[in-house]
């Protein structure tokens, strides 16, 4: 409204001024700034109409505390270049109250779609919800705003950190308490190992797991699942129970401290089998290496609020949502949610 | 507890481009349309100066392509040349500009000021400032605030520019504001676009075309329609200014003083005299409150000390040689002055009382003010004051003043009493007038000197003639003339550039006239009474009340209340048996004057004006025509109105001035629709392409493309292209042209792709014409 009003003024002092000197140009100035507000009211329903936003993909992945690139894409239909749109983008994680309000503005050549990249550094781990929440187009004089509400979402998937603990394991005796065992040999390390079952697919599944022939009857991929591959493997069981009051650093904390036990234990076996509660059921994903590891984040993230523990209690591993990693009923560490970091990098886990 | 980090979003950082030559072309239109506006007087070479600043413009847009930094360089470098010129030319320079400004503060158009060096440092300032803002900066608020400034309050100094160059500013101002507000410059909250420049370029472009259809529409209707189109400012400016008289009281003060206004009149109809008659007069009435001396910038003096001065020589003559004290002196001055103002009334009245004749008595009037100030009266010609005060009434009665009407006035020297007396004051008044009220400022008015030297006359009748004749050509009545620019003096700008105006003009103009051709005139306000005015006051109690026979009035009574509609200003002469006597010069509503004056020969007056057929200059008064186009209009199109001519001329200054962005449009279509045609042209096209480009170039201009050495000599020619690319380019183009089966489409996309290297190749090989050429005309890349 200040920028019509101005322009009305202008109108109005150019109109004065004409006429008291009567001259010409002055009056053609005038004709010339009457016409273009109506012009510009009309560009600017034209742009309204013509532009549009959205994300082109909905999903993307980075890293917490990096430069993470993420894209939206901007369609011009009309004839004209368009002057200037901005974009109005609302980030937050889910535990986020407030969110975080960017605007930019961008560009477009008529009859083309452009793609416009933008970067975000996120603090914390977790999924951080993107929103393209309007896009404002104006006329070449920046007269006329045109809002156009939009609803597109886009979830930029922030990992945490390859951060590997120090693990110190203790001997298969001193162990015989835990369900698995530490040396025995891999699956698939020459030793035919007696299949146990079949069962669907899973990212992470070893290529040689797979069962080809009857993937290619059924158009499906098809894995084996060995006798001895539980033993191969050990069991994460992570307790969701409290996450009602967790806040995004909490989260944060959380996923660093999942992350770090997985890379680690990894180390010393070839696969993690990790256990959740999502939504009325229990989940499990085996991460096996950093693919899957990712595959897991962001299936992890999209989990729905968990109701009760998960039935996996028999696992090996268990870190909740207090922070406190155990094996079994006994405490590994418990960690601080300001010190997880330097913890992890830190201190040394005896296993 | 862990402290809240943010979510840091950021756009990327995009690689700076060099500027578009849409760019250049609109800081030349914004430097043009600054540079071209001259004020007469100043002496300088236009073109010289648009020269310059058209080169400088071009080397820093050049330098800018090569690199932004090195335009920055070169800017503070031309900045520091700039200040290091003005210091060293400090004493020429401040000249030029001192004698600039004296032209443009007090406009005497005596003579032309040098003003080269000036001109040139100030288009190397415009230059500097347009292109560090719009180009480097990004910033078009500066610019745009000082063509606007210069566009809107130039005309306050008279300078008034022309429709071209109003034209380039507001491509300037528009297009500069709608590519700096795309973006011109990438700021933190802006994506990182693909190519900045290339955007902003269309938009500009786009934003031209909007212009040139607007300008295309706004000038011949400016042109057809501008009455109409001030009609608005007038009456709302009118609407304000009589409510804040109305309020302030102003409306209720009465006409005093020789202030000319330099705006509109917007009278409010506001009572300000009551004058009672004893009948009801036969002519107009000229109450005069104000009669000016000298005439200086903005008004006329009071002519208090001119007549004071008059009747002390006049004193000093009548008892010449005597010795007298100052008292007998004073006591003198004071009896010349109420015999002078009073002795056509005394005499008329003797007269008409020797000859007993039944001409009409003389009329009794009082005027009462609505202020009730008496001190100043409103004093009607030929009157005498009742009970022989002259000017000085009562400040609580209203004053009663005896006056005969012009056409009454017969006096008979031979028989009038006092006679050689009256003789002896009118003659030497005469006189004395002859120096004191035909006093001109000749330096203020020079065109108006040069008018009057022009047509050179002795015969006072004749001399009215040509006054009438120069207001009724050149001005028109208006009580919306407009603003006369305050550095112009009113008379030549109502005269030989506005032509419009009301009667302050008129009389303004026509009482310098008078004088410049010797005859003494004076300047006189007050209010006009037009026998229309009065009313019966019986008629208008016999309407209201019953009449009874107390409360009678006397039988022709009549009365006007005057507004200050009637406030009026006229020119007075003087002539013998008269005295002073009102001249009418303000046009009637039908655009005739007619004047009445005892002693003028109307049929004379009219044979003379019609057997003058004086040309001017610029007919009508009204502000000479500029453009080109008119004058080409005008000689093909000689049965045409002028008003049909003039619009025509818009017509064609608009389609003249679109013409360039229509055929920029026109190319930019051409382009667009040829390069959308061969994003899918097959590999025989794109081959083709390729043999004309190189033929264009010089390169293998021997060659048809059907050598079997062809491959190998492009691949030697380009180095760009490998010769197995070649080679198949070479034989995909021979199998789509003999071969039995169709090529596959990744074979012509590679003709295109290949096509596209050769043209980036050659492009960089040639001169700028051919450049523009191969890019624009020949589309091949």
């Amino acid at each position: 409204m200040t920028r019509q009003g101005t322009w009305v003024l202008l109108i109005l002092l150019t109109w004065y001024l004409a006429g008291m000197f009567r001259t010409l140009p002055l009056t053609v100035l005038l004709l010339s700034e009457l016409t273009l507000f109506a012009v510009m009211a009309a560009l600017s329903a034209y742009f309204h109409r013509t532009l549009d936003a959205a994300f082109p993909s909905d999903a993307a992945f980075g890293e917490k505390a990096r430069d993470c690139p993420c894209r939206v894409s901007l369609d011009l239909r009309g004839k004209l270049p368009v002057g200037r749109p901005r974009l109005t983008l609302a980030l937050s994680y889910p535990a986020q109250r407030r969110k975080t309000v960017q605007r930019f503005y961008g560009g477009a050549e008529p009859g083309q779609t452009t793609e416009l990249e933008f970067y975000i550094r996120p603090p914390y781990c977790g999924p951080l919800e993107i929103e393209l929440r309007q896009i404002l187009t104006w006329d070449y004089l920046f007269l006329f705003p045109a809002k156009r509400k939009k609803r597109e979402r886009m979830t930029l998937v922030v990992l945490p950190p390859p951060r590997i603990p120090r693990m110190s394991f203790q001997s298969t005796a001193e162990v015989s308490g835990l369900q698995s065992q530490t040396a025995v040999s891999a699956p698939l390390d020459g030793v035919s190992p007696e299949t146990r079952d079949l069962r669907e697919y899973r990212p992470g599944d070893s290529a040689r797991a797979i069962h080809w022939k009857l993937s290619a009857r059924t158009g499906q991929l098809w894995s084996r699942e060995y006798e001895d591959e539980k033993e191969e493997r050990f069991t994460l069981a992570l307790d969701l129970t409290e996450y009602r009051r967790m806040r995004p650093q909490d989260w944060d904390a959380f996923y660093e401290i999942v992350s770090a036990a997985i890379l680690g234990l990894l180390r010393r076996r070839n696969a993690v089998r990790v256990y959740w509660r999502d939504g009325a059921r229990d989940t499990q994903w085996d991460v096996s290496d950093a693919q899957s590891l990712q595959a897991f984040f962001l299936r992890l993230y999209r989990a729905e609020t968990p109701s009760g523990t998960p039935q996996a209690f028999l696992a090996d591993f268990s870190i909740d949502t207090n922070l406190c990693w155990k094996r079994g009923t006994e405490i590994i560490w418990r960690f601080h949610a300001p010190n997880v970091v330097r913890d992890i990098l830190e201190q040394t886990f005896v296993i | 507890m862990a402290r809240k980090a943010k979510i840091i979003v950021h756009t990327g950082r995009e690689e700076p481009e060099p500027p578009a030559i849409a760019h250049l072309l609109l800081l030349l239109s914004g430097v043009c349309a600054l540079l071209l506006p001259t004020i007469p007087g100043l002496d300088y070479s236009v073109p010289r100066t648009l020269l310059l600043a058209a080169s400088l413009c071009v080397f820093l847009w050049t330098v800018a392509r090569i690199g932004w930094r090195w335009a920055v360089f070169c800017s503070m470098l031309c900045a520091v040349f700039w200040c290091v010129a003005c210091i060293l030319l400090q004493e020429e320079l401040s000249v030029q500009l001192t004698g600039a400004a004296r032209l443009l503060l007090s406009r005497t158009d005596a003579e032309s000021v040098p003003f080269g060096l000036a001109a040139s440092l100030y288009a190397v300032l415009v230059v500097l400032l347009f292109f560090s803002s719009e180009l480097l900066i990004g910033s078009h608020v500066l610019p745009y605030s000082l063509t606007m400034l210069f566009f809107l309050l130039g005309p306050l100094l008279g300078v008034h520019p022309s429709i071209e160059a109003a034209a380039l500013a507001l491509i300037f101002q528009f297009c500069y504001w709608a590519m700096n507000g795309s973006g011109m410059r990438q700021s933190r909250f802006d994506f990182a676009l693909p190519s900045r420049t290339r955007l902003t370029a269309l938009t500009g472009a786009a934003m031209s075309l909007i212009l040139a259809a607007v300008l295309l529409i706004a000038v011949p209707l400016a042109a057809r329609n501008d009455e109409r189109l001030y009609a608005p400012a007038y009456v709302a400016e009118g609407a304000i200014r009589r409510g804040v008289s109305r309020l302030s009281g102003a409306a209720s003060a009465l006409v005093t003083g020789g202030n000319l206004n330099r705006g509109n009149q917007y009278p409010t109809g506001t009572p300000h005299l009551v004058l009672t008659a004893s009948r009801k007069p036969t002519q107009p009435v000229y109450l005069r409150g104000f009669s000016g001396g000298d005439y200086q910038y903005g008004g006329w003096e009071w002519n208090v000390e001119t007549e004071t001065r008059i009747f002390q020589d006049m004193a000093s003559e009548w008892r010449a040689g005597w010795d007298i004290s100052s008292g007998e002196r004073d006591f003198l001055v004071g009896t010349i002055y109420r015999n002078f103002h009073e002795m056509y009334w005394r005499l008329n009245d003797a007269s008409r009382a020797f000859r007993g004749d039944a001409s009409p008595a003389d009329i009794s009037m009082s005027v009462q003010r609505n202020d009730e100030q008496y001190l100043n009266a409103y004093t009607p010609y030929y009157g005498v004051w009742r009970g022989g005060k002259v000017g000085i009434a009562s400040s609580f009665d209203p004053p009663i003043v005896n006056f005969y009407e012009q056409g009454d006035i017969a006096i008979d020297w031979d028989n009038a009493p006092d006679a050689d007396n009256c003789k002896w004051i009118e003659k030497h008044y005469q006189q004395h007038i002859q120096s004191a009220y035909t006093r001109v400022p000749s330096e203020r008015l020079p065109r108006l000197v040069k008018l009057c030297r022009e047509h050179p006359l002795t015969d006072p009748d004749e001399i009215t003639a040509f006054i009438l004749h120069t207001l009724q050509s050149r001005a028109s009545y208006s009580l919306t003339p407009g603003w006369t620019p305050f550095n112009r003096d009113m008379v030549e700008y109502f005269l030989f550039e506005n032509g419009l105006g009301y009667c302050q003009h008129f009389a303004s103009a026509a009482t310098l006239m008078y004088r410049l051709y010797g005859i003494p005139a004076r300047y006189a306000t007050g209010y006009i009474a037009t026998p229309e005015d009065f009313v019966s006051v019986r008629a208008a109690l016999d309407s209201h009340y019953p009449p009874s026979e107390e409360s009678q009035s006397p039988e022709g009574e009549h009365i006007a209340v005057l507004t200050d509609i009637s406030a009026h200003a006229w020119v007075e002469i003087f002539l013998s048996g008269y005295g002073w006597t009102p001249v009418e010069v303000t046009p009637a509503a039908d655009g005739s004057i007619t004047p009445q004056y005892p002693g003028l020969n109307l049929e004379k007056l009219a044979e003379r004006l019609a057997e003058w057929n004086l040309v001017f200059p610029a007919t009508g008064g009204q502000r000479a025509p500029a453009y080109s186009a008119q004058s080409l209009v005008a000689s093909f199109a000689t049965g045409m109105s002028r008003r049909t001519r003039e619009t025509v001329a818009h017509w064609l200054d608009a389609a003249l001035l679109c013409t360039p962005f229509l055929i920029a449009a026109a190319f930019y279509y051409r382009r667009r629709r040829r390069l959308a045609m061969y994003a899918v042209a097959d590999c025989r096209v794109s081959y083709g392409r390729l043999l004309s480009m190189l033929r264009f170039s010089g390169v293998m201009t021997d060659c048809d493309g059907q050598e079997a050495d062809f491959p190998e000599r492009l691949s030697a020619a380009i180095p760009a292209i490998a010769e197995p690319d070649a080679v198949r380019l070479y034989r995909t183009a021979q199998a789509a042209a003999y071969g039995p089966d169709s090529v596959p489409e990744a074979e012509h996309a590679f003709a295109r792709n290949l096509c596209q290297r050769v043209a980036e190749s050659l492009y960089d090989r040639l001169n700028a014409w051919k450049r523009f050429l191969f890019r624009w005309w020949h589309l091949y890349g």
